[in-house]
């Protein structure tokens, strides 16, 4: 019998970092994985959706190019969605590849096969049997369908979609009802929409993006609204039918036609393949000590399968501190210094606090807020719609919240995550030079007390 | 693998020295097999395994200190597990640096560094070199002296060999954790720390006068996870939020232990640090914020550097005075029985080689009282609200040095009689003026008194010796009027007085103290009963 001292079980972006990690401190691994590598982010998620956003985008500019001087007559302006579907699939190969290749360089034993651990030490995978001595858990989670009349018949049917299918569609549809206007649901908004196809958003909060800055929510809302999506809020899907949806807003019922339904109401736990392990759960999922420990000792989990954060790089940093407990270090993650983004036109990425969450904690603190029409860059980029927005602890002058709403957010956002990392304060982050003419240099004015440049 | 580690045996007890081992590693004990016999404060302590198992690593050496949370040994108990980091992490390198001793045919050489002594003493200045470079040195022979804030030590050789390089030339300053010398004592068992990187010396301790205490970065590379960092004093490395935060908090930031990259200290250290700033207020000076510095230098003026045991003073001072709230009391008392008493005893004491001081007997009137007082020989926390109160009278008296203060204390002044008092008060002097105070002679004391009749001063407003929480004043006697009955006489009347901290002494209890102790100075005689 093979014996491994970490077996890790599912082989997204937690797992795999965790395989490697774990493997480049000379441990015997083994890594688990029923598909391809690389997990929902990098097969259905994160990877995919950002390359066909960048074809929505092109297409975008390409409608719009008279705004930069360019002449394109708009009717031969068009787009092949098979096309942009082949090159999503080409980048996804590309990066599934080479994790494959990152694992096999690193020795990691992978096994193609679905990983059920038998005990806190066994694992059977295609009717083998591995020994571990310790067993990190990263079966991710899958997107729920949940128990509306009608939802899951349509689902089976292929009328409802979640959004690993709806990657996976032959056309764009002509209209696109989207259940819940969380991260995925507004993703797929703007992609569809940009390519022609008539969206509408159905929450049932009182916003989209809730997690977000009231400020960014209001902006954004906006955005997505001038663009044609329609959103409906405080708004409950109560029956999904053969063709179309219907809804209940401030006591009526309305019913939409709509080609097609994508259902994105969240993600839940994978916790099936370990079931027999008799795991304490949270929720509906596994839960965790700081160390990512479970409540039986050796086994860790990691990621979406602890039913928290649904973050790809919440995981990969999971996977690497379960590691690196494992082998007798103590360390934890500062959830409060993770960032996240969504992306659309513009993109949304934030750090720390909202002000609501900062006012709910009763801190004290002050807002400086610096808009994108202030930028030399940005205006030049045609891109001015957006702003930054820095929540500054009134005593120590820490970073407690940024918040950044602009086409290229989410590649800004690393400066407040290193700044927050160093507990810089933010006299620092504004005495530090930017450069001119860069996006950046918004980062740099929103945080000083009184910007220059506004 | 379990880490055994050093328990809190009551007391206050917090450290003690490795007096010796019983086991080894490699060794096979039983559950209850006596491991090592630990010498602390008070008693010796036969630690007992608490599991049977094999010595996988012994914490200590012998003669070293070791702190409540400090590993003991690690023993193999069978039932597996890891061993803790620094284990895992030390392995690879250890092997490395040992191929590294072959290939090169270099000779390893013994690390000597200076160690931190206590008392928050981190560096000493090298007075002399006894050795030079190429000498033969046997284990215990003196290398050099170091001068510190308060004593000159003689730094003892660790082992027997030869002297390969000396760390520092005279009149260099020497830090805690840096090397005296470098000694090859011909086992080939030590690596160099000049040349390797140091994670990967297993140090053998250093020894100092007697009493020591490992440096902070020995404790650090032998066990990094169950030891509290010590405090050093040093300049911090720390985070702009963390610094805010220990502005508006009033803490010193250099005493902080950092828990980021490189010991960085990060807003969450700061914060522990301030909840639980406890262990540090009772047996160490705590940190004491003092604003800048705002002193002209204009006009015509001479900068001079202060020597390090003026800094010493300087600190204790500051700190008693911005932590006590003390209040003084003074009075004054005829002795002219006790003036009588000394001159018919003299003759004896000389003869016994004694100098029978006023002082003496003042001790023992103190001592009389402090056992009876007993929160005058007590100290307090505030941080946990709570008296500490000591069963062991270590009486301090200060001493006019030409250096500058120092206050050496009489260990368990309460056993010892009159003459035996004046006897220690006169050979710890001595040596406090000749400034070769051992290091024990002025730690852990308990009450002081101060004598400053001595320059013809009548009365003060002593400063208690923190944490103490009393300090008598012992003025000149001089002959005065007094009233006898209802006439006027001549009488020699000593004047006295009294600093107690107010927070746990109130000003009647410091006033029954001391009419305690006039009464005794008043009719000597009842000094002798008891």
């Amino acid at each position: 019998m093979k014996t491994y001292d970490i077996i890790v079980l599912g082989g997204g972006p937690g797992g795999y970092v965790a395989a490697i990690k774990a493997a480049q401190l000379k441990q015997k691994v083994a890594l688990i994985e029923k598909e391809r590598v690389g997990g929902i982010c990098l097969n259905h998620g994160c990877i995919p959706t950002k390359a066909i956003l960048k074809s929505a985008k092109t297409y975008d500019l390409f409608k719009h190019a008279d705004k930069y001087g360019i002449v394109v007559d708009p009717k031969v302006v068009g787009f092949d969605f098979n096309k942009i579907i082949a090159r999503k699939d080409d980048v996804v190969k590309k990066l599934t590849s080479g994790v494959a290749m990152l694992l096999k360089k690193n020795g990691v034993d992978v096994y193609d096969g679905y990983g059920e651990a038998i005990s806190a030490t066994e694992v059977k995978v295609n009717d083998e049997v591995l020994n571990t001595k310790k067993l990190i858990i990263a079966t991710g989670g899958t997107a729920i369908v949940p128990p509306i009349p009608g939802a899951k018949e349509a689902y089976e049917k292929g009328f409802a979609v979640t959004s690993r299918e709806l990657l996976a569609v032959k056309e764009a549809p002509k209209n696109l009802v989207i259940v819940g206007g969380g991260v995925i649901g507004v993703e797929f908004a703007t992609i569809f929409n940009s390519l022609g196809t008539k969206v509408t958003i159905i929450e049932m909060a009182n916003t989209i993006i809730t997690p977000m800055d009231d400020e960014v929510i209001a902006a954004y809302t906006k955005t997505l609204s001038g663009d044609g999506v329609e959103i409906l809020t405080n708004a409950a899907v109560k029956k999904v039918g053969t063709n179309d949806v219907t809804y209940e807003k401030d006591g009526k019922q309305s019913t939409i036609k709509t080609d097609l339904v994508l259902i994105a109401v969240g993600i839940g736990p994978n916790v099936g393949a370990v079931s027999k392990l008799g795991l304490e759960m949270k929720g509906r999922g596994i839960k965790v000590d700081s160390h990512m420990e479970t409540s039986v000792k050796g086994v860790y989990a990691i990621g979406d399968v602890t039913g928290e954060h649904m973050l790809a790089h919440v995981a990969s940093a999971e996977g690497t501190i379960a590691v690196e407990n494992i082998l007798g270090d103590s360390k934890h993650i500062d959830y409060n210094q993770i960032p996240a983004a969504i992306y659309g036109h513009p993109e949304i990425a934030m750090i720390g606090l909202t002000e609501r969450d900062a006012k709910a904690k009763g801190l004290k603190f002050k807002v400086t807020k610096f808009p994108l029409a202030g930028n030399g860059k940005a205006l030049a980029d045609g891109e001015s719609n957006g702003f930054i927005k820095v929540i500054k602890g009134e005593e120590l002058d820490d970073i407690i919240g940024a918040h950044i709403f602009a086409y290229n957010a989410v590649d800004m956002i690393g400066e407040f995550g290193v700044a927050m990392k160093l507990e810089a304060t933010n006299y620092e982050v504004s005495e530090t030079i930017h450069a001119h003419p860069s996006l950046s240099e918004i980062i740099m004015e929103a945080s000083m007390d009184k910007p220059i440049h506004i | 693998m379990y880490d055994f580690k050093f328990a809190d045996i009551g007391d206050g007890i917090e450290e003690g020295k490795i007096l010796e081992w019983k086991v080894k590693e490699g060794d096979q004990v039983k559950e209850g097999d006596t491991l090592v016999v630990v010498e602390t404060d008070k008693v010796n302590a036969e630690l007992p395994s608490p599991v049977s198992g094999k010595i996988a690593k012994v914490g200590k050496l012998e003669g070293q200190m070791i702190m409540v949370g400090e590993t003991v040994v690690i023993i193999d108990d069978g039932k597996g597990g890891d061993l803790p980091k620094e284990e895992v992490k030390k392995e690879a390198p250890a092997k490395a640096s040992q191929a590294d001793v072959k290939a090169t045919g270099s000779k390893a050489t013994y690390d000597f560094k200076f160690a931190d002594i206590g008392d928050g003493i981190e560096e000493g200045k090298i007075l002399e070199w006894k050795v030079k470079e190429g000498d033969q040195v046997k284990e215990g022979d003196t290398l050099v002296v170091v001068e510190t804030d308060k004593v000159n030590a003689e730094l003892p050789s660790p082992v027997s060999g030869k002297i390969v390089k000396v760390g520092k030339k005279e009149g260099e300053m020497i830090k805690v954790g840096e090397t005296v010398v470098l000694l090859d004592d011909g086992s080939g068992k030590y690596l160099s720390g000049v040349e390797s990187k140091g994670e990967a010396v297993k140090e053998e301790g250093a020894s100092v006068i007697g009493e020591i205490e490992v440096s902070s970065d020995l404790i650090e590379s032998s066990s990094e996870v169950s030891a509290p960092k010590a405090p050093t004093r040093k300049k911090a490395l720390a985070t702009p939020v963390a610094r805010n935060l220990a502005k508006k908090l009033g803490v010193d930031i250099n005493l902080v232990p950092g828990s980021g990259a490189n010991g960085r200290v990060m807003k969450e250290d700061i914060e522990a640090f301030a909840n639980s700033n406890t262990k540090a207020s009772t047996t160490k000076t705590p940190a004491v914020s003092i604003p800048k510095a705002n002193v002209s230098r204009q006009g015509d003026v001479t900068v001079e550097a202060i020597p390090s045991i003026r800094k010493s003073i300087a600190n204790a001072m500051t700190t008693s005075k911005s932590i006590i709230p003390d209040t003084v009391l003074m009075d004054e008392v005829v002795i002219d029985a006790l003036v009588d008493l000394r001159k018919r005893a003299k003759p004896l004491a000389e003869s016994k080689g004694v100098n029978l001081t006023y002082m003496a007997f003042v001790a023992k009137a103190v001592i009389i009282a402090l056992q009876e007082f007993k929160v005058f020989n007590a100290s307090f926390d505030h941080d946990k609200n709570e008296i500490i109160y000591k069963h062991f009278i270590n009486l301090g008296f200060a001493v006019d040095t030409p250096a500058g203060l120092m206050v050496p204390n009489i260990k368990d002044a309460d056993t010892l009689s009159i003459f035996e008092l004046a006897k220690q008060i006169r050979e710890l002097a001595d040596r406090a003026i000749a400034r070769k105070s051992q290091l024990a002679e002025i730690q852990n004391g308990t009450f002081t008194i101060t004598n400053f009749g001595s320059v013809g001063v009548s009365y003060g407003t002593p400063v208690i010796n923190y944490p103490e929480v009393g300090i008598l004043g012992v003025g000149k006697i001089s002959k005065k009027p007094v009233v006898v009955g209802n006439e006027i006489k001549i009488g020699n009347v000593l004047p006295l007085s009294i600093a107690v901290d107010h927070r746990i002494i109130d000003g009647a209890d410091a006033g029954r103290f001391l009419l305690r102790v006039k009464e005794l100075l008043a009719n000597p005689e009842l000094m002798l009963l008891g």
